[in-house]
């Protein structure tokens, strides 16, 4: 079906996604220093931060899909909410691992009770059990409109999670914002624009992709 | 302290994850086709 064809510019957007990934793992790899106190492991957080950042994106593009789908009831926002919470959820997990492997060996544990630690591990219990709602509610309507509040109510955690390491004290470094600089040299600037540029491609071309699938599985089930 | 081998989990991790999550949406995609 015609309507169902991938776009050239999806083609574009999927190949140009893959080729920044590439470019930021080599510019990482190859153009930027180890940090001194930390050695290999510190590269980690060029891509930690970035997964963060679209986990983060994710969650506030889903909250702001639903809260347009519940002012105008159109199904497609339910469909982009729902694809861009996914995308949220799994990058989030991504980045919690990569912090974890992080941490082993510069805090000498794998997890901590810290403030940024806790509140990311709320937010992503907090958006798994929002597909545990889903797939519990059998009639679409009252489906996506709880769905829907529930995003928006859940988005707290959000800035909680990102506001945690400046408003608590906590042993999570900061990389953005005011009293940031300590962490990153002139020399690691670049591959860290780079990381997250291509993770900011890499997710509206993934939120493109995942939300033509929703549609589809809509078109399917018979519930546009 | 020698952190690469931590530094290579990682990153493997990281690339291992995207790679699982765009081979479910194909996955899901190519069942729905």
């Amino acid at each position: 079906m015609t309507a169902n064809k991938k776009p050239l510019a999806l083609w574009i957007l999927d190949g140009g996604a893959l080729a920044l990934i590439l470019v930021a793992l080599a510019v990482i790899l190859f153009f930027t220093p180890a940090d001194a106190d930390m050695g290999a492991v510190q590269k980690v957080f060029y891509f930690h931060v970035a997964s963060a950042w679209v986990g983060m994106l994710g969650f506030l593009v889903g909250t702001a899909a639903a809260i347009i789908f519940l002012v105008k009831g159109e199904t497609r926002r339910d469909a982009l909410s729902v694809s861009a919470i996914e995308i949220g959820l799994v990058f989030s997990l991504i980045a919690t691992a990569a912090g974890m492997i992080w941490a082993k060996p510069i805090w000498g544990t794998w997890w901590t009770w810290d403030a940024r630690l806790t509140t990311m591990a709320i937010m992503v219990l907090l958006y798994a059990a929002y597909f545990v709602l889903r797939a519990g509610i059998e009639d679409k309507e009252k489906r996506r409109r709880i769905a829907a509040v529930y995003a928006i109510v859940g988005f707290i955690s959000v800035p909680l999670t990102f506001f945690s390491i400046r408003v608590y004290r906590s042993i999570h470094p900061l990389v953005i914002g005011a009293g940031a600089g300590a962490f990153l040299s002139p020399r690691m600037v670049p591959a860290f624009i780079i990381s997250l540029a291509a993770f900011t491609i890499l997710f509206i071309s993934l939120l493109w992709e995942r939300t033509r699938l929703e549609e589809k599985l809509n078109r399917g089930k018979g519930e546009e | 302290m020698d952190t690469t081998i931590y530094a290579s989990v990682g990153f493997v991790v990281i690339l291992v994850g995207i790679a699982a999550y765009v081979i479910s949406l194909i996955a899901r995609s190519n069942k729905n086709r």
